[in-house]
């Protein structure tokens, strides 16, 4: 345990770690922090770049880039209404009133404060629940992985419960898409119609870059006007929110509770989080009347929530070596790059990768915290910068990022396809994300699906007669029924 | 995202259309309608694009199977948009709502356009000079001109570069054009260029 403890140390005393922990954690600021990005394009962006590095910096940089967003993302949700990330929009509901009130340091301090909180206790989570659940996994086979990979493709789409008929299109696509190029174990090819440059598959590094980067910089660039910031902010209040937050323990305690379970969940993650912990403090609540209007506790129970699944999310991917979401697959890419392959192996292979991985963790939510309470100022004139300005900046590093890969037109030409795509479902309230966890779950889920069927000689009932794996086949038929019949229900009572 | 925000949230909020972007059902079911078009291609030419294996190991190891499986699933759970779409279609001003699906397209094409120029570029005249090209293309597209905004795009041509090209080393081939020069501008010149 100390040795591992010693070796996780050793691991982060280098100077890419400790450089891609401070640029992840600026970069993530930022991110959050200008209105119009969203975290998944810019780790997008940084994907390539990640591929390069060793495998703890090239992670770090990425969760850098996650985990700061959701920080910086209270920045302008309390300045100026606007949530700097689709997750922070509760903290507008508190934190924008609270601002007003003269005291928009204090909001933010506190706002701070709180996702510290959370994203400590979240790393803690990590910490022991991960070893945990790969000392499970480690009794897992073929049909098992199989039916984990089902429960978690059926939790994305269920997530994306206001639009589960796209949801299911876009992850099938994904899927589909997966399938394209080399295929075993008859090793044939399958949709490449002779042409060589589609034998190694659709390469998601271009189908992300294009699908959340430069999509998101096709609506920028044709984004009027930037949004108004205060701008004289002073520096009076920014360490009250430290010890403020801690008035409120009780609902530290249930939404970092909530966050972490809801991080587990594949797909479900932040947002749901959030209004459920919100929902819960406003009931709990002393001063129920206040939420709405400024109230503190409501800023600690939405900001607490959402860093409390920033770490839990990490749980299936290094347990199991499931991506529930396009961001952890993201990450996967980056672990596959390097030859380490998350699952149960991993804790026991690279146990000084691992302890490294936890310590960057708490690493960089300090740095997050003392960049944030340092240089606040100048990060909230960067929300004011031209959206078209970034959208064009967007473009090209989205191209750095694709072509520097492999030097290949077809990335590039991959990239603009799946960005007038990405812009088309955004446009249009299609989910993007499925498509993504589609093409990366997919040929996992195939590949397991099969091997567990070798071993079964085609029997099916394979799922069944093993105890794991019919549970984990229960859960997700469970799901979908409970699922469908709230649906059902909802529709009937909409029509009466 | 809303923009006014005038009550206060519950965990129902959610579900509610306050927090959905501005999506209009006919145009998201054309959308919708397009990508199951798009699957029952696939599925189309799946004998076409697919060989069966040398080996009999059953229908789930066969090649075309997967493919089948998702695109099959896609069709199945992706048919009520398209059947709402093809019951509403006739309905007056329905096409003209539904073709709102595609606004703002004509322009991404655009910007798609000259991001093919842009990779084309690249190979020819180097990143730094089809960076600063292609970014003060876009400015002036977008609506952003004038000196100001030339030079401002510029200068973020500069930072990518001292960025990425001399912080980072970032490889790019030496461009073609750079032949044209004298090999001293090349020699010296082709780390940033």
């Amino acid at each position: 345990m100390i040795d591992s403890i010693l070796l996780g140390f050793q691991e982060v005393a280098h100077w890419q770690v400790i450089a891609a922990l401070l640029l992840g954690a600026m970069a993530g600021i930022l991110v959050g922090a200008i209105p119009g990005m969203e975290p998944a394009g810019a780790m997008a962006i940084a994907l390539p770049f990640s591929l390069t590095m060793q495998p703890l910096p090239g992670i770090i940089l990425l969760l850098g880039c996650y985990g700061g967003a959701w920080y910086g993302g209270a920045i302008p949700a309390i300045l100026i209404r606007v949530p700097g990330t689709p997750v922070n929009v509760l903290t507008t509901y508190d934190g924008y009133p609270l601002g007003q009130k003269g005291q928009p340091m204090r909001a933010l301090s506190l706002a701070y404060s709180s996702s510290f909180v959370g994203g400590i206790l979240s790393v803690l989570a990590l910490v022991f629940l991960a070893p945990f659940m790969a000392r499970v996994a480690s009794h897992f086979g073929p049909p098992e992985f199989a039916m984990v990979m089902l429960l978690a493709a059926i939790s994305v789409i269920l997530a994306h419960h206001q639009n589960i008929k796209g949801a299911i299109l876009t992850f099938a696509i994904g899927a589909f898409l997966g399938t394209v190029g080399f295929e075993s174990p008859h090793h044939t090819l399958r949709y490449t119609f002779g042409q060589d440059w589609l034998t190694g598959g659709i390469p998601m590094v271009p189908m992300v870059i294009g699908l959340f980067a430069i999509s998101q910089a096709f609506v920028l660039l044709e984004t009027k006007s930037p949004p108004k910031v205060p701008k004289d902010l002073s520096s009076v209040g920014r360490f009250t929110g430290l010890f403020e937050v801690f008035k409120y323990r009780a609902t530290v305690i249930r939404s970092s509770l909530l966050g972490l379970v809801m991080g587990l969940l594949p797909g479900v993650g932040e947002f749901g989080a959030q209004f459920l912990s919100y929902s819960l403090a406003r009931k709990f609540s002393k001063k129920p009347e206040e939420f709405g209007k400024g109230s503190p506790e409501g800023l600690v129970a939405s900001e607490v929530s959402i860093n409390a699944c920033t770490s839990t999310v990490l749980v299936p991917l290094l347990a199991l070596g499931i991506p529930a979401d396009p961001l952890m697959a993201m990450l996967l890419a980056v672990f596959m790059i390097h030859n380490i392959i998350p699952g149960p192996q991993l804790f026991v292979e690279h146990a000084d990768f691992i302890s490294g991985l936890y310590i960057s963790l708490f690493l960089l939510n300090i740095f997050v915290m003392i960049l944030l309470l340092t240089f606040t100022k100048y990060v909230v004139k960067l929300s004011s910068i031209t959206p078209r300005v970034i959208g064009a900046t967007i473009m090209i590093l989205g191209f750095i990022g694709t072509y520097t890969q492999n030097f290949r037109v077809t990335d590039g030409l991959f990239t603009l396809v799946f960005a007038v795509v990405g812009r088309f479902m955004l446009k249009n309230g299609i989910p993007a994300f499925p498509m993504v966890v589609g093409l990366v779950l997919g040929p996992m889920l195939e590949g397991r699906m099969k091997q567990a069927l070798s071993i079964s000689s085609g029997d099916p009932t394979i799922f069944l007669t093993r105890p794991i794996a019919a549970a984990f086949l229960a859960l997700a038929v469970t799901a979908v029924v409970v699922f469908s019949w709230n649906h059902i229900r909802h529709g009937r009572s909409r029509q009466a | 995202m809303p923009d006014h925000i005038d009550h206060i949230a519950t965990i129902a909020d959610a579900d509610s259309e306050a927090f959905e972007d501005d999506v209009i059902p006919e145009a998201s079911h054309l959308a919708t309608a397009l990508f199951w078009a798009f699957a029952l291609v696939a599925l189309v030419v799946l004998p076409l694009a697919t060989v069966p294996g040398k080996r009999d190991l059953g229908w789930v190891q066969e090649p075309w199977s997967w493919p089948f499986i998702c695109l099959a699933t896609g069709l199945i759970g992706g048919f009520g948009p398209l059947r709402a779409y093809l019951s509403e279609r006739r309905k007056p001003g329905f096409s003209q709502r539904a073709n709102l699906a595609f606004e703002g397209t004509g322009r991404a094409m655009v910007y798609a356009f000259g991001f093919l120029l842009y990779i084309g570029g690249v190979s020819v005249l180097g990143f730094t000079i089809a960076s600063a090209i292609f970014m003060q293309a876009l400015l002036y597209v977008s609506g952003l001109r004038g000196a100001r905004w030339m030079l401002i795009g510029l200068a973020v041509v500069v930072v990518i570069v001292l960025a990425f090209r001399v912080g980072l080393g970032i490889w790019f081939p030496l461009p073609p054009v750079m032949q044209l020069f004298p090999d001293w501008v090349g020699n010296s010149l082709g780390e940033y260029l």
